[in-house]
């Protein structure tokens, strides 16, 4: 076991060293002069200011120099500033991760609530007309993009029922839950639909093996209730892939919070990067890159690691 | 009732999951009657869904025939605003001069979703022939020859995998500023060559165990000689079913940068453009986003469908763990 644990850590600071040489070559890859490319179309440019950027960036300096600099401050946490607001990146990224987290949080939550009894119930009901009509509307909810759904969700309940507000954010400390449930359940639900679809077809495939084992059939023959079985028996063998499915999502789940926070304008992380593409703030581009790709990378890891916690037998193997 | 559980025991009744078709008088037919022959063996669902991206490749085809005889043939010009000239107003319902109605700018809307089409179709291709060559050679490279080469591809491709998408292909757009189709078609391209990477290694190590492999090794064939006559042949398959799968993928993925304003600029239509400019007037009408989500929407779903009909005749791997 601790071999294991030491392999995948070796692993995940190889990989990690990995994405951030490539996050760096990103601005080390700019065409023409760097600092022409760096400096946002906004920016002064007389001469002193573009020599203090120069000298600030290190841009003289030969490639791996700069990337040593550069992956020095950045695991101290300093990611440069902002050449738009002037902000420190890092400060910019604390204050809009907790937006960030909690749509992404919340978006998973409702996908798995909803997917467990979709996924159950059509592997019980498996061939019949209730499973039909339910794998259709899997397969349909499947390929809704994310974006499509949460605009027809902001026109059916914010500007058709007027039930809920179209954009914005309200934080849960200064509005409270339900002021902050209000602006942050439409684009979690957005967020959620294709998730739920995934996991609810994959629980349903793995739900129908599980009931072919030969503990299923003992426990009905011991007169078990069919709901008892299905809950206590049948599910907690597929929570395995409950965890296996949700980290294969997480990437598709950073993405679409990007997409989902451009469309709700909330103040996150990936509503901050798509400002700063247009922007050209590519200081701001590196560090949330950098930021998002090391966080699904340790994510990634600690779900592998919690295999080990659920089953036993990959501890062993 | 638990639905299969009275076949435990009994594997006779349990069906067997591939259908896999007689392939062998397939082989002696005509291309065009293979077609037709996969057609008819097809499911209803699974038909319309070919007919459904026949239409949608059609209409795209069509649209740019039209572009080259300068906007003669019968189809709405897709960058004509009406309203400038006093023939249409913005934001119509269904008119006969317009079948879908107009957009924001008094455009044709069902000119401007054949047209959008093609921006789909041209990204997908794109991704689908770059994945097939690049992704299915190193793949099937890689899990041919296993040991210290295939680590050293796999170590490569992982670190591409290890950004999320989305956010990978954000940060390379935004290096440049001239988002043509050209420069979109190519960067989604070459980023979406890991996964198909990923699957041809892992049915090329499956071929690569199989018996005539093995025999090929014992007479002594070279061994790039097997790569290129065994296994690639058998990799092939499988990679073309997850093509589809990956298409669909590849579309979504395009229509979220669309939407964000980063992919394609207007007037030329994507469909994740259509959409995004029909966000300011949501108060008006939905009618200008229903349209191009609706055919975005249907053509992931076709996709998918025919794709997952082809993997189970593959009989592949599930696109969901690779």
């Amino acid at each position: 076991m601790g071999r294991f644990i030491l392999s995948k850590l070796g692993r995940l600071v190889a990989t990690l060293f990995a994405v951030s040489l490539m996050t760096f070559m990103m601005t080390a890859l700019l065409p023409g002069d760097p600092v022409n490319a760096i400096l946002p179309p906004t920016a002064p440019r007389d001469e002193a200011f573009v020599a203090q950027v120069r000298e600030e960036l290190g841009l003289d300096d030969p490639l791996p120099v700069r990337y040593v600099t550069w992956l020095g401050n950045a695991v101290r946490g300093d990611l440069g500033r902002s050449l738009v607001d002037d902000r420190p990146v890092a400060t910019t990224i604390k204050e809009r991760l907790p937006v960030t987290a909690e749509l992404a949080f919340l978006a998973v939550g409702l996908a798995v609530l909803m997917a467990i009894p979709v996924g159950v119930i059509g592997a019980y009901k498996e061939g019949e007309t209730v499973d039909q009509v339910s794998s259709a509307g899997v397969q349909i909810a499947l390929s809704i993009p994310n974006f499509i759904a949460g605009l027809f969700l902001i026109w059916l309940l914010s500007v058709k029922l007027q039930l809920l507000p179209a954009t914005g954010w309200k934080r849960l400390s200064t509005d409270g839950l339900l002021g902050n449930l209000s602006t942050a359940i439409l684009p979690a639900s957005a967020l959620a639909l294709g998730q739920m679809a995934f996991f609810s077809r994959l629980i349903r495939s793995d739900m129908i093996q599980t009931l072919q084992e030969d503990f299923v059939l003992s426990a009905r023959a011991k007169g078990l209730s069919d709901r008892y079985i299905l809950l206590r028996h049948a599910l907690r063998p597929s929570s395995l892939s409950l965890v296996t499915i949700v980290g294969i999502n997480i990437g598709a789940l950073l993405g679409g919070t990007v997409v989902i926070e451009s469309l709700f304008a909330l103040p996150g992380l990936g509503f901050r990067l798509i400002n700063a593409i247009f922007q050209r703030d590519f200081l701001v581009i590196q560090g949330i890159t950098l930021f998002v790709a090391t966080a699904y990378v340790v994510i990634n890891t600690l779900v592998d690691m919690l295999y080990l916690v659920i089953d036993p037998r990959i501890r062993r193997g | 009732m638990f639905a299969r559980s009275e076949t435990i025991g009994d594997p006779t009744l349990d069906p067997p999951v591939a259908v896999v078709e007689a392939d062998q008088p397939i082989d002696e037919l005509n291309p065009w009657q293979r077609a037709t022959a996969t057609f008819s063996a097809m499911p209803i669902v699974v038909k319309l869904s070919t007919l459904w991206l026949i239409f949608i490749v059609g209409g795209a085809i069509y649209g740019q025939i039209d572009n080259l005889f300068g906007q003669a043939l019968p189809l709405q010009d897709p960058a004509y605003q009406g309203s400038l000239f006093g023939e249409s107003s913005r934001l119509e319902g269904p008119t006969p001069q317009h079948i879908l109605g107009t957009d924001n700018l008094s455009r044709d809307i069902f000119a401007r979703v054949l047209h959008g089409g093609w921006v789909s179709l041209v990204v997908a291709l794109a991704t689908v022939l770059t994945g097939i060559i690049v992704g299915g050679l190193l793949g099937s490279y890689a899990g041919f020859v296993k040991g210290r080469r295939g680590s050293v591809i796999m170590a490569v491709i992982d670190v591409i995998l290890a950004f999320p998408a989305l956010i990978l292909l954000l940060a390379v757009v935004s290096i440049w500023e001239n988002r043509s189709l050209a420069v979109i078609a190519i960067v989604i391209a070459l980023l979406a060559i890991p996964p198909y990477t990923r699957v041809a290694r892992a049915t090329s190590l499956a071929v690569s165990q199989r018996e005539f492999v093995m025999a090929a090794r014992a007479i002594g064939t070279r061994p790039m000689s097997i790569l290129f006559r065994e296994v690639i042949p058998n990799v092939l398959p499988t990679l073309l079913a997850y093509a589809l799968v990956g298409a669909a993928a590849i579309i979504v993925i395009e229509g979220s940068l669309s939407f964000l304003g980063l992919s394609v600029p207007s007037p030329q239509a994507s469909w994740g453009n259509m959409i995004n400019e029909a966000r300011a007037d949501i108060r008006v009408t939905i009618m200008p986003a229903v349209w191009p989500a609706l055919a975005l929407t249907l053509t992931v779903l076709a996709l998918n469908q025919v794709g997952d009909w082809m993997q189970r005749r593959a009989g592949g791997r599930s696109s969901a763990f690779t």
